[in-house]
């Protein structure tokens, strides 16, 4: 009888594991702007844009910061555009030589990004979606 | 000979080298294109990459260093980056060569984000170096032809010394051989060394087997000459030694050739090779055509004719009687023999003056007047002609009295006496016994005959000497027949004459009468 309740146990934690890799896998980072930016929402293309250094004005016309979140960041560029982190860096280590087109400015935490982005007004930044609060506005959703 | 044959495939040579290097210059030019092409291509895919995050990014720094990048390459000539209507990047000068083979396309390459591959966001442009690739082609082409040319003269001069050791120098040696070959000495050429069994080799064999054939007819040529020529001697010795007269005269009369025996007998010089035209008929003094005639009878009966000439000499009291036969020959040739008759000529004119003179007087006799009283009275021509028939008076008593010695010896004397009394063109017969005749030719008027008639009366009416002491008185009675007719018959004149001379005697002797 005991021995059939460690196997049920066994078998629960296995389940719980396996669902929790699951929700891990299926997170969502939220790309966040301060609310008073003019902007309610962004194509893919118009944050890869902005993340990339092609577009350096928000939609509204208001001239973009961009923010990387440094933990998030190979999973972010991932699910963006489909890129490692490594062929990112080339990207803008070749850009970096010209000295014009600056990368985004990496910020370690979540926190911090959420409180720059909820400070500035052309602030652009992402974070995991669970953590957005009231003080930024959600312009796309992203599932990795 | 070599040396012509090595110039003219040098010569040759040349010219297909010339095309070959013409054809390879348009080709190098179209090859060193087509590579400079891809060259380029492979160069706008090295900067892609970047060219693309320039554009991406609206770089034009970036873009910038990109487009320098390419122009430090000798084949760009201009460089434009743009991203969709804005331009990010142009660089360089357009290229100013416009020779129509070096031209290139601007080559366009299209850029693509770097994170969305089917996205285009900006162009690449490249200008080529226009000068850049007739430069890289002339060099190439160069490069070719001057190999092309060494490879020709190797070519050449191997050709040449394997022209000269395999064909020319057999060849010329075998020339040289038939140079100088002497033909008819049995020398053959030799065959070159090494060349037996080839066309050479044949052309050797050839030219001795024609030698020998030529040896063989020289030998018959010179065996059948030979033979010719003892002939030929045999022939010519008879001709030469002949002891008389052969020649051949064409139709014209002109003497061809003649033996030695008829140039002495007509002084014509001994050889042939005499640049003069001797006509028989004037060597034989015929001035009345005879000999046309003969010649003109041997052609047209094709038989042998013959006549005798008489050739007046030099010394002009003798003449050469020649007998001469014609004997037509083909061509119009004739073919003559000449025979000194000059013996028998002379026999005969004795024999026929003997026929005609009296033995005793050596006057005429009666057959020798009447031969040429016929001659005389054609040869009239408007002159007279008187014949006095003359007979002795008592010359019957001399012959009885004295006896015939004395007869014979009055008739002599009478005979002189007449002689010395006419002229020599005059004639005077005895025709016998004690009758006389004496022709007086081209006489002006019947006077003369009567001044002379008067002269015989005159002298033969003088005493003869009949020998031993003894001479003897006789005279003689004439009767004379006149004429100037051409056409009068001879026995008629004498007629006349005769009846004269009775009707002198009857009138009583040592008288004349001339006929009515």
């Amino acid at each position: 009888m005991t021995r059939m309740r460690f196997f049920h146990c066994l078998a629960l934690v296995a389940v719980w594991l396996t669902l929790a890799s699951g929700c891990a896998r299926a997170a969502t980072l939220a790309v966040i702007v301060h609310p008073s930016s003019g902007v309610d929402s962004l194509s893919r293309e118009e944050t890869s844009h902005l993340f990339l250094g092609r577009i350096k004005h928000l939609p509204s016309g208001t001239p973009a910061v961009v923010l990387d979140t440094t933990s998030l960041r190979a999973d972010f560029y991932r699910a963006l555009v489909n890129r490692e982190m490594n062929e990112i860096n080339a990207y803008w280590a070749r850009l970096k030589f010209s000295g014009r087109t600056q990368p985004p400015e990496q910020i370690e935490d979540a926190e911090s990004v959420l409180r720059r982005v909820a400070s500035e007004r052309g602030t652009i930044g992402y974070i995991d979606a669970t953590r957005v609060d009231k003080r930024v506005r959600v312009v796309l959703l992203l599932e990795y | 000979m070599v040396w012509r044959t090595t110039l003219l495939m040098l010569f040759f040579g040349a010219l297909v080298g010339a095309l070959v290097a013409l054809a390879s210059t348009v080709m190098v030019g179209r090859e060193e294109r087509n590579r400079m092409q891809q060259h380029l291509a492979e160069l706008m895919a090295t900067v892609e990459r970047t060219a693309s995050i320039a554009a991406f990014a609206r770089d034009e720094q970036l873009a910038t260093e990109v487009a320098r990048g390419l122009l430090l390459n000798d084949a760009v000539s201009r460089v434009v980056i743009t991203e969709g209507n804005h331009v990010l990047a142009i660089l360089g000068d357009e290229d100013t060569d416009t020779s129509g083979v070096m031209r290139l396309p601007v080559l366009t390459r299209p850029l693509n984000s770097p994170f969305a591959p089917e996205q285009q966001v900006g162009e690449l442009r490249v200008w080529p170096a226009g000068s850049k690739i007739a430069q890289d082609a002339g060099a190439y082409s160069r490069f070719i032809a001057v190999i092309l040319l060494v490879e020709l003269m190797f070519v050449v001069l191997s050709v040449a010394w394997v022209v000269f050791n395999v064909f020319t120098r057999p060849v010329k040696k075998l020339s040289d051989d038939l140079h100088h070959l002497e033909i008819g000495e049995g020398a053959h050429v030799a065959v070159p060394n090494g060349h037996a069994d080839d066309e050479i080799g044949r052309l050797a064999g050839d030219i001795n087997a024609l030698i020998t054939r030529m040896d063989r007819v020289l030998d018959a040529e010179r065996d059948a000459r030979a033979q010719f020529e003892s002939s030929e001697r045999k022939f010519r010795l008879i001709f030469e030694g002949a002891e008389t007269g052969i020649f051949t005269v064409d139709s014209g009369g002109r003497l061809h050739d003649w033996n030695p025996w008829l140039a002495a007998k007509l002084r014509l010089p001994e050889r042939e090779g005499h640049e003069r035209n001797y006509l028989l008929g004037d060597l034989l003094g015929d001035t009345s055509s005879r000999l046309d005639t003969l010649m003109v009878r041997a052609l047209s009966d094709q038989r042998p004719t013959s006549a005798d000439f008489g050739v007046q000499q030099h010394d002009e009291s003798n003449v050469l009687w020649l007998h001469v036969v014609l004997n037509p020959l083909p061509d119009g040739l004739l073919q003559g023999i000449a025979n000194d008759v000059t013996e028998r000529k002379r026999a005969e004119a004795r024999a026929l003056a003997m026929a005609e003179r009296d033995a005793l007087t050596g006057l005429l006799n009666r057959r020798g007047m009447e031969h040429r009283l016929n001659n005389a009275i054609d040869a009239l021509n408007g002159h007279g002609l008187a014949l006095m028939l003359l007979d002795l008076d008592g010359f019957k008593q001399v012959n009885d009295t004295f006896g015939h010695e004395a007869g014979d010896r009055v008739l002599s004397s009478v005979a002189r006496q007449l002689e010395s009394v006419v002229r020599r063109t005059d004639l005077v017969t005895r025709l016998g016994g004690d009758e006389f005749v004496i022709v007086l030719c081209a006489l002006e008027s019947p006077d003369t005959a009567r001044f002379i008639a008067t002269k015989i009366v005159g002298t033969l009416a003088r005493s003869i000497d009949v020998g031993d002491g003894q001479s003897v008185q006789i005279g003689a009675s004439i009767g004379i027949a006149y004429t100037e007719a051409p056409g009068t018959r001879p026995d008629a004149l004498m007629r006349r004459a005769d009846e004269a001379m009775y009707a002198a005697k009857r009138a009583g002797k040592s008288q004349y009468r001339f006929a009515p």
